[in-house]
C-alpha cells in the first residue's frame, strides 16, 4: 500500500509496529536513531513517517523526534508525518503539530488505531499527489472515483450524473470514508455554493432529500451512506 | 516560594533597632547643640550682668572734684577686680572717652566710636585684645557743671574663654547623663524587640526542621497576636496539604497495586506460554497476555489523565454542543465494529465555559465506558441540552446491564468497579467526576428501565 519509515529507538516496539505495519500491507523501513533516519529519507522515495519523538542522541549529539521532523520539513515538506510519544503534555503535542507534524499518536496505542490514522493520513497526502483526484478501493467495476478538477465522479467506468449540491457532498463522504461526515460541515459547503432549484432550501431536511437520491445512485457499488443518529453520515465500503 | 526570598537578608530585628536608635542618635545630637546654644546665651547673659554690675561700681568710685576727677580705687576693690589671676577682668577710665585716664589696659571704645554713648546706659559688645576675644561693658557719664562739662567713660572686660568654659561645663552637665541615658535605652529597646520576637524565632525554629512527611500542626503557647493568626494560618495550610498528601499517598498505592496486578498476569501469562507446546495453547495464553498488556496500557492512559485533571485548567466558552457530536463522531467506528447504535440527540450549538481538552478527555469516558459495558444490538445516546436554571447537562445513556441502586454511590470512586468485565480499570468516571468538578458542576448517575445506565455531568453556563 505505503512505504513507510519507521523511527523509534525502543527495539521490542519497533520490531512489532514493523511487523504489524507489514501485515497490514504497508512497505516499511525501519531506523533506531535521527541519523538512520536521515540516512533513509535521503536513499528512499517514501510515503509518511511514523516518528517516535524521545530519539537517543547521535555520538553524543541530542537529535529528538522533533529535530529530525524540522530536518524533514526542510527538504520534504509534503511528506506525511505521524509522531509517536510516550508524553502526553499538551504543550507537546502543540509543539509536534506546529513543527509541522500531520496527526500524533501517544503511547501506548491500540494498533487499530494507529492503522487508521496512518491510513487517513496518508489518504489526504495523496490527493495532490493524484491531480486533485480520488478514488475508493474494491474491484475496479464497484470503484469510485472523483476528479475535482472537471468535476466529475466515475462509478467503474460509468460516470455518474450530480449536481453540484451531490457532487460536493460525495467528496465530503468520500474524503473523509469510514468516518462520520457532520450535517454541519455538508451545509457550511453548500452556503458556498449558488442555491439549486429542486429541493427547498439548504436545511437539514435538504440534506435528507440529497442523501436519499446519492444514495440511489450508488446502489449495487458496494458503497453505502450510513445515517449515523444525530451526527451525520458516513461512506462505508459493504463487506462483500 | 524563591520570589518572597528576594529581600533575604532583610532583618525584622535590625529594622526596629535601626529605626529606634537612629531617630534618638540624631534627637540627641540635636539636643546637645541646642543645649550648648542655650548655654552660650546664659553664660553670656551671666557675664554681662557681672560686667554691669563691676562697670557700675567702678564708675561710682569716680567722683568729680571741680574740674577733676577722683578715683576712690581702694586697693579691696582692686583686689576683687583682679582676683582671678587666668580670668583677670581689665579695666580703663578715660576722660574725655578715649584718652586714658586709669587702669590695667588700654580697652578700645565701642564699635561707631564718636558716635554719643546715651549717658548711664551701659553698652555690651566684644572686642579681640591681644589676639583673645573679650566681652566690654562700656559705660559714659557727664559730671561738672553746665558750662565745663566733661564726659567720662568707665570701661571693664571680660575674657569671653570663660563663656565657652561655662557652656562646656553645663552641656557636659546636661548631655553625659542623657548619654548614659541613651546607651541604658538602647539596650533595653534590643532585649525588647529580642523578646518581642522571640515568638517568631520559635516558629522559625519549628519549621525549618520540617519536610513534607512532617505536617502535623504547629505548637505555639504564649505568642502574641499577631504571631498567632499566622500560625492558625500556617496550620490550615498544613492541615490541608496533610490532607491532600496523604490522599495523593493512597491514590498511588492503589495505583501501584492495580498496575502490579496485570504486570503479575502478564509474567505468569508469558511464563506458561514460554514452556507451551501445542499451537493452540500458546494461542490463547497469548491472547491472555494481550489482553493483559491492554489492561496495563489503559490503565497507566487513565492515570496520567487522572494527574492531568489535577493541573490548572483555564475555563474559556465553548460550543459543547459541537464538541459532544465530535468526540462522538470519532467514536461511531469503534461503535460501529461493537454492534452498537451511538448517536446524538439535543442542541445544535450551546456555548458553555468549559476547558476544551478536559472535557473531550471526560466525554471520551462516558463513550467509552458505555461501549465498554454494552452488548451487540444497543443504543448508547450521547444529549447535550441547557436547562432553566441556566445549566448545561451532557449526558450519555447506554442500555448495558446497568449497575445496582446500591452501587450507585460508589460508582464514581477511584478504583471501585461494577463489574469484573475485563478491560476497565475503575477509573474513568471518577476522571469524570474530577473533571466535572474542576468546571465547578457536578456528575449523577441513576439507573434505566428496563436496563442501563445514564451518567449525566451538569455544568454552569455562565
Amino acid at each position: 500500500m505505503a512505504h513507510l519509515l519507521l523511527v523509534e529507538d525502543d527495539e521490542l516496539l519497533r520490531d512489532g509496529l514493523c511487523a504489524q505495519l507489514m501485515h497490514a500491507g504497508h512497505t516499511v523501513d525501519a531506523a533506531g536513531d535521527g541519523a538512520q533516519a536521515q540516512a533513509l529519507l535521503e536513499s528512499r522515495r517514501l510515503d509518511g513517517v511514523v516518528l517516535d519523538l524521545g530519539l537517543p542522541p547521535v555520538q553524543g549529539v541530542p537529535m529528538d523526534g522533533f529535530a529530525v521532523l524540522r530536518w524533514i520539513r526542510q527538504r520534504l515538506p509534503h511528506l506525511p508525518v505521524l509522531i509517536l510519544t510516550a508524553r502526553d503534555d499538551i504543550d507537546d503535542r502543540v509543539q509536534g503539530l506546529n513543527a509541522g507534524a500531520d496527526d500524533y499518536l501517544t503511547k501506548p496505542f491500540d494498533m487499530a488505531e494507529l492503522l487508521a490514522r496512518l491510513g487517513a493520513m496518508l489518504r489526504r497526502s495523496r490527493m495532490p499527489a493524484f491531480g486533485g483526484s480520488l478514488q475508493t478501493e474494491g474491484t475496479p467495476a464497484h470503484r469510485l472515483r472523483l476528479d475535482a478538477q472537471l468535476p466529475m465522479a466515475w462509478l467503474g467506468d460509468e460516470a455518474m450524473e450530480l449536481t453540484h449540491r451531490e457532487w460536493s457532498l460525495l467528496t465530503l463522504l468520500v474524503k473523509q470514508l469510514g468516518q462520520v461526515v457532520g450535517r454541519e460541515e455538508v451545509l457550511a459547503v453548500w452556503q458556498t455554493q449558488a442555491p439549486e432549484g429542486g429541493a427547498a432550501g439548504g436545511g437539514s431536511n435538504a440534506l435528507e432529500v440529497y442523501v436519499h437520491r446519492l444514495r440511489r445512485k450508488l446502489q449495487d457499488s458496494g458503497l453505502n451512506i450510513r445515517n449515523v443518529r444525530g451526527l451525520g453520515y458516513m461512506l462505508e465500503l459493504q463487506a462483500p | 516560594m524563591t520570589g518572597l526570598n528576594t529581600a533575604a537578608g532583610f532583618s525584622l530585628k535590625r529594622q526596629l533597632l535601626w529605626w529606634l536608635l537612629v531617630p534618638q542618635l540624631v534627637l540627641w545630637l540635636m539636643g546637645g547643640v541646642l543645649a550648648f546654644r542655650v548655654a552660650l546665651i546664659y553664660a553670656e547673659k551671666a557675664i554681662d550682668q557681672s560686667l554691669t554690675q563691676s562697670v557700675r561700681a567702678l564708675a561710682r568710685q569716680v567722683k568729680p572734684i571741680g574740674s577733676g576727677l577722683l578715683v576712690d580705687f581702694p586697693k579691696a576693690a582692686q583686689a576683687v577686680l583682679e582676683q582671678d589671676p587666668k580670668d583677670r577682668l581689665a579695666y580703663t577710665v578715660s576722660s574725655p572717652p578715649g584718652s586714658f585716664l586709669l587702669g590695667n589696659s588700654n580697652l578700645p571704645g565701642p564699635a561707631g566710636a564718636g558716635v554719643l554713648q546715651p549717658d548711664d546706659v551701659p553698652v555690651l559688645y566684644e572686642i579681640s585684645l591681644d589676639g583673645k576675644p573679650m566681652r566690654v561693658a562700656s559705660l559714659e557719664l557727664s559730671f561738672g557743671d553746665a558750662p565745663t562739662e566733661q564726659r567720662m567713660r568707665v570701661q571693664v572686660a571680660k575674657s569671653l574663654a570663660v563663656q565657652e568654659a561655662i557652656a562646656q561645663e553645663l552641656v557636659r552637665d546636661v548631655l553625659f547623663p542623657l548619654l548614659l541615658l541613651g546607651a541604658v535605652l538602647g539596650v533595653l529597646m534590643h532585649a525588647g524587640i529580642r523578646r518581642g520576637l522571640a515568638p517568631l524565632e520559635r516558629l522559625e525554629a519549628q519549621l525549618a526542621n520540617r519536610n513534607a512527611a512532617s505536617l502535623s500542626p504547629i505548637e505555639l503557647t504564649q505568642a502574641p497576636q499577631e504571631v498567632h493568626s499566622l500560625a492558625l494560618a500556617l496550620n490550615q495550610l498544613l492541615t490541608t496539604l496533610r490532607r491532600s498528601m496523604s490522599q495523593e499517598k493512597r491514590f498511588l498505592n492503589d495505583a501501584a497495586h492495580q498496575l502490579r496486578t496485570p504486570l503479575a498476569g502478564l509474567i505468569s501469562q508469558t511464563e506458561l506460554a514460554l514452556t507451551e507446546a501445542e499451537p493452540q495453547a500458546l494461542h490463547e495464553r497469548l491472547t491472555k497476555v494481550h489482553k493483559s498488556a491492554q489492561r496495563s496500557a489503559h490503565l497507566v492512559n487513565q492515570l496520567l489523565s487522572l494527574a492531568r485533571t489535577e493541573a490548572d485548567v483555564a475555563l474559556v466558552p465553548i460550543d459543547v454542543a459541537s464538541l459532544a457530536r465530535e468526540v462522538a463522531r470519532e467514536w461511531t467506528p469503534r461503535a460501529l465494529a461493537a454492534g452498537i447504535d451511538l448517536g446524538f440527540e439535543g442542541e445544535d450549538h450551546l456555548q458553555a465555559p468549559a476547558d476544551r481538552v478536559l472535557l473531550r478527555e471526560a466525554l471520551n469516558n462516558l463513550i467509552d465506558n458505555a461501549l465498554r459495558y454494552c452488548p451487540r444490538g444497543a443504543s448508547v445516546t450521547l444529549r447535550v441540552r441547557a436547562t432553566g436554571d441556566s445549566q448545561c447537562v451532557l449526558e450519555v445513556e447506554d442500555e448495558g446491564p446497568g449497575v445496582q441502586d446500591a452501587d450507585l454511590p460508589h460508582l464514581f470512586e477511584r478504583f471501585w468497579r461494577a463489574s469484573e468485565l475485563p478491560g476497565g480499570c475503575g477509573l474513568g468516571l471518577a476522571i469524570v467526576a474530577e473533571i466535572a468538578q474542576r468546571h465547578g458542576g457536578s456528575v449523577q448517575a441513576h439507573t434505566r428501565a428496563p436496563h442501563g445506565l445514564v451518567v449525566r455531568v451538569v455544568l454552569p453556563l455562565g
